[in-house]
């Protein structure tokens, strides 16, 4: 016997292994259908919600922002509000307080959100969103716009004198402490969370119901507090092992020319933000912000990239630069860096006289600066002769970029100086700020108040811009407005640019390359554009949602901003073709050389015929770093850049379960003592009678065998 | 009004107390105060838990069968029968120094050190079956999440569960102790039969009726009791002392 004790080695898995088995045994639980599936206990009382997009925590130099389940996760019994009623109701004194409301989308509107949030009875709100066919509810004015009125409007020197976003609530910046708000994207999970309200929770005539009620508890808890220098002070503390609990926001800024820059020579940027946030940072997808100003700028830079290509333009005088700016959502985070760096003598590159350099860019070299800011929703949405509005600091001096705008006729297509006196926000602030001789232009679809009635939520989607359910197609209004706009401001640019054009021929603009930008930035990812343009190692992260724009921390790289590159290398480069697969591509960009980049992209190559497996695009499209020099800096408390971070934390989930009334439980205490105190007694009682109970034993003595 | 959540840390003890307040009462009025006897009863949990660690390496060889309690379920049985026979076989060689030890050369303490040990056994095996099922309990929800495939009654039937398997290991460890010192073989062949019989009963419940295993048990446990009390030499007139001051 010991012999056999020794060969066995204790092993702790199998110990474990078989303790679950064997209680799972000794649950009773199994019948016969249910002999291969027995679930576990906590399987019987709790149920995890999937596909969950979370409102978070986000710092700054004073401030929180967004929710947090703290300090313990916010719980509370499920009331399903379907309307308005159901919402006066649940503040008003319910009967199981607190709750957790599953809102229906329509009712997610700024003033109800608030109301919640400071109602003692609810603990937090979650609602179904589908991102794969999402659509516009039926909100009060077809309007809910939980952005700032004047969004970006806390740094300093930065102008905003006027409610640009006049249906703004500010919802995306107010603190939402101790509450937790989730959209949740699973149709199934969502099913089941509606199913166990119903079956539970639902009394009669739709009132309250008795227990036992199915409640929902949801984690959020963030780890960083109050402000982002309180989050570094207690990275000092020696217990935080010196790791700050937040982490800056920031990308990359996606810039590129049409050719290589000369020392000294003029540009002229042409910009568009390329982030967008939203109440549910991770539910961005910002149609009218700044989609259409994307899609309309990469239409400019494919027009004139054919032109390159096919011969027609040879040069250009002063240079084309386009720019993409990541982070600009919070405070100008990549416009800002970009300025800095130019007043700091390290852009595009710090000077090393080892490599190949373009030439250092200064604000003197800049002589316009276009951006386009909202460009995708007219006032009358179906008109085919769009009217945009010029924003420009030059006024009264002539500009002319701004006066060849001004003055297009017998295209279907006006530009009208806004009657506004200050410049809206947008990434040209930056620049404006630090230098007023700098021709700024912003190019926007509204003269003095945002069209954009849902700027800033989470419906800012691709229905926002088409109003209809006329599929994308040249002839739909959009797609006009948005082709006529390109169509100008390529010409615009060329003559601005005292372009060599060969036979005075025109830029043209594909209708159909807008359409499918729209469709893969819009609708899904899985598009056969990015197909093309991204490398075959990209192709597994495209699926069937829109892509999400939000900036997020500085340490993960967004596929948006890949898409971006990729795609401007595309419009703007030449294909090499001595270069056929994707690694001699990749080794083609050495450190030396930042003039230019080589990228390799899938292209539409048949892939099992040849060798072949990627094309090689030689292009001027760099990355440029887009974290806020308050960070570099160290300044936390900085008032002239963003210092915008979010929180880390440790787990975002949900659960639902029943919950039971008290006295349920108190019942079985009772009953437990009751036992145990019987026990005591008749235990002590055969303790002290033994001898004399078991008499029969206890009077023989023991035979020894 | 959240009382509930805070109940529930209450509710998970309320149920441990169902489970285990005889076998604790057990322990601390009639083992706590022989160290000897602490010993054995450590002893026996031991050899359960023995036979736990066999099953569980059977369990993962014979990989195909992993998911069938049906098979894994006897051969739990035969193993437990097994290394409380090995555990008898160990108790019986230090029979000399407990007789030393505990001042007592009646009969009766061969019947108190198989009581103690049927005990140890009962009492690993309730904690092992019915620990984790607890630790779940402790959180804010009850069981129903499921709808109808799942009783409300589903942990405090559990925790009778546990109540009635405890209990039943120590009429087993009487009965089975008793059968081999005197080769009853009646008692040898009873004691793992209604083993097996009464753990295979568990395996033809649903969680939701958990009656037929619950009634069956405390038949069993009614019947096993008096043939344990008789065997350890209580009679119907000796019965009467109990109530004695």
């Amino acid at each position: 016997m010991a012999d056999t004790d020794r060969q066995i080695m204790p092993d702790l898995w199998s110990i474990l292994i078989g303790c679950i088995l064997l209680s799972s045994l000794y649950e009773h639980n199994v019948s016969g259908s249910q002999l291969f599936h027995v679930p576990t206990v906590y399987q019987r009382i709790y149920q995890e919600v999937t596909g969950i997009e979370a409102c978070f925590r986000l710092i700054n130099a004073t401030s929180q922002i967004g929710c947090s389940a703290s300090p313990k996760n916010v719980s509370g019994v499920l009331w399903y509000a379907e309307s308005q009623d159901n919402i006066s109701s649940v503040l008003n004194d319910p009967p199981h307080s607190p709750y957790i409301v599953i809102l229906e989308p329509d009712l997610f509107t700024s003033e109800n959100i608030q109301d919640m949030k400071e109602s003692k009875h609810v603990n937090g709100i979650v609602f179904y969103y589908d991102k794969q066919n999402p659509i516009i509810p039926e909100l009060p004015g077809g309007v809910f716009s939980p952005g700032k009125t004047c969004p970006n409007n806390d740094l300093v020197d930065v102008e905003c004198d006027r409610s640009w976003n006049v249906n703004g609530s500010g919802l995306n910046f107010m603190d939402f402490n101790n509450f937790a708000v989730f959209a949740i994207t699973n149709n199934d999970s969502y099913n089941n969370v509606l199913k166990c309200y119903e079956d539970h929770n639902r009394g009669a005539e739709g009132g309250y119901g008795d227990f036992p009620l199915c409640s929902a508890e949801l984690e959020a808890n963030m780890d960083a507090v109050l402000s982002t220098p309180e989050c570094y002070e207690r990275a000092n503390v020696w217990t935080n092992l010196g790791v700050p609990q937040c982490i800056p926001l920031g990308d990359k800024n996606v810039w590129g020319t049409l050719f290589e820059i000369q020392d000294s020579q003029d540009i002229i940027i042409v910009a568009t933000k390329l982030d967008s946030n939203a109440f549910i940072p991770y539910l961005s997808y910002g149609a009218n912000n700044e989609v259409a100003g994307i899609v309309t700028q990469l239409a400019v830079a494919d027009a004139l990239g054919r032109m390159k290509r096919d011969g027609t333009l040879n040069a250009t005088e002063k240079a084309i630069m386009f720019v993409f700016y990541h982070g600009e959502s919070y405070d100008y985070i990549g416009s800002s860096r970009m300025v800095y760096d130019m007043l700091n003598n390290k852009f595009p590159y710090k000077r090393d006289s080892g490599k190949q350099q373009p030439p250092l860019l200064n604000l003197t070299n800049i002589t316009t600066f276009l951006e386009l800011s909202h460009v995708g929703i007219q006032h009358q949405y179906n008109t085919e002769s769009p009217v945009y509005y010029l924003h420009t600091n030059q006024k009264g001096k002539s500009s002319s970029l701004h006066d060849y705008l001004i003055n297009i006729t017998n295209k279907n297509i006006t530009f009208n100086d806004t009657t506004a006196d200050s410049l809206p926000p947008a990434s040209a602030q930056m620049f404006h700020r630090r230098d007023k001789n700098v021709p700024v232009i912003i190019v926007s679809d509204y003269d003095t108040e945002y069209n954009n009635k849902l700027f800033g939520s989470h419906y800012d989607i691709l229905e926002n811009l088409i109003h209809s359910d006329m599929g994308l197609s040249p002839s739909h209004p959009l797609i006009i407005q948005l082709q006529k706009l390109a169509l100008s401001l390529a010409t615009a640019l060329l003559d601005v640019s005292n372009a060599t054009v060969n036979g005075g021929r025109s830029p043209e603009v594909d209708s159909e390359k807008i359409i499918e930008l729209l469709d893969c930035y819009l609708v899904k990812t899985n598009c056969s554009l990015f197909r093309e343009v991204l490398s075959p190692s990209s192709l597994d992260n495209l699926g069937n949602e829109p892509l999400s724009r939000y900036v997020t921390v500085n340490t993960i790289a967004n596929f948006e901003t890949q898409y971006t590159f990729n795609l401007l290398a595309n419009f703007t480069g030449v294909v090499d073709d001595t270069i056929d697969t994707c690694k001699k591509c990749e080794k083609e960009n050495s450190d030396s050389n930042q003039v230019y980049t080589f990228t390799h992209m899938s292209g539409d190559i048949n892939h099992s015929s040849d060798s072949k497996d990627c094309i090689c695009v030689k292009s001027f499209t760099h990355y440029h770093e887009a974290t806020s020099p308050a960070f570099d800096m160290k300044d936390y408390n900085s008032k002239e850049y963003s210092t915008w971070a979010e929180s880390n934390w440790s787990g975002i989930s949900m659960r639902i379960y029943l919950v039971t009334f008290p006295l349920f439980e108190v019942a079985i205490l009772l009953f437990g003592l009751t036992l145990f105190t019987i026990s005591v007694f008749v235990t002590w009682q055969c303790n002290r009678k033994g001898r004399q109970i078991f008499a029969v034993t206890a009077n023989s003595p023991a035979v020894h065998t | 009004s959240y009382i509930s959540t805070k109940m529930t840390v209450l509710a998970g003890f309320s149920y441990s107390l169902v489970a285990y307040a005889i076998p604790t009462a057990l322990f601390f009025l009639t083992v706590a105060r022989q160290p000897h006897e602490v010993i054995v009863m450590i002893l026996g949990a031991f050899f359960w838990l023995l036979s736990l660690l066999i099953v569980a390496i059977i369990w993962i060889i014979v990989v195909p069968l992993r998911s069938t309690p049906a098979f894994t379920l006897p051969i739990s049985v035969i193993l437990q029968e097994l290394c409380r026979w090995l555990y008898f076989r160990l108790v019986k060689k230090g029979d000399k120094l407990l007789e030393v030890v505990s001042d007592d050369t009646s009969q009766l303490r061969h019947h108190k050190i198989a009581y103690v040990g049927g005990l140890g056994f009962g009492l690993i095996a309730g904690i092992v079956s019915f620990a984790n099922v607890v630790e779940v309990a402790t959180g804010p929800g009850v069981v129903g999440v499921r709808g109808s495939e799942d009783s409300q009654y589903f942990v405090l039937s559990s925790a009778f569960g546990a109540q009635v398997i405890i209990l039943l290991n120590i009429c087993w460890g009487v009965l089975w102790f008793d059968g081999w010192e005197k080769r009853n073989w009646i008692l040898i062949v009873l004691v793992p039969v209604s083993h097996m019989l009464i753990s295979g009963l568990s395996l033809l419940n649903n969680s939701y009726c958990p009656a037929y295993f619950l009634t069956a048990a405390y038949i069993l446990l009614i019947i096993l009791a008096t043939l344990s009390l008789f065997t350890a030499g209580a009679r119907p007139k000796t019965l009467k002392y109990f109530f004695t001051f």
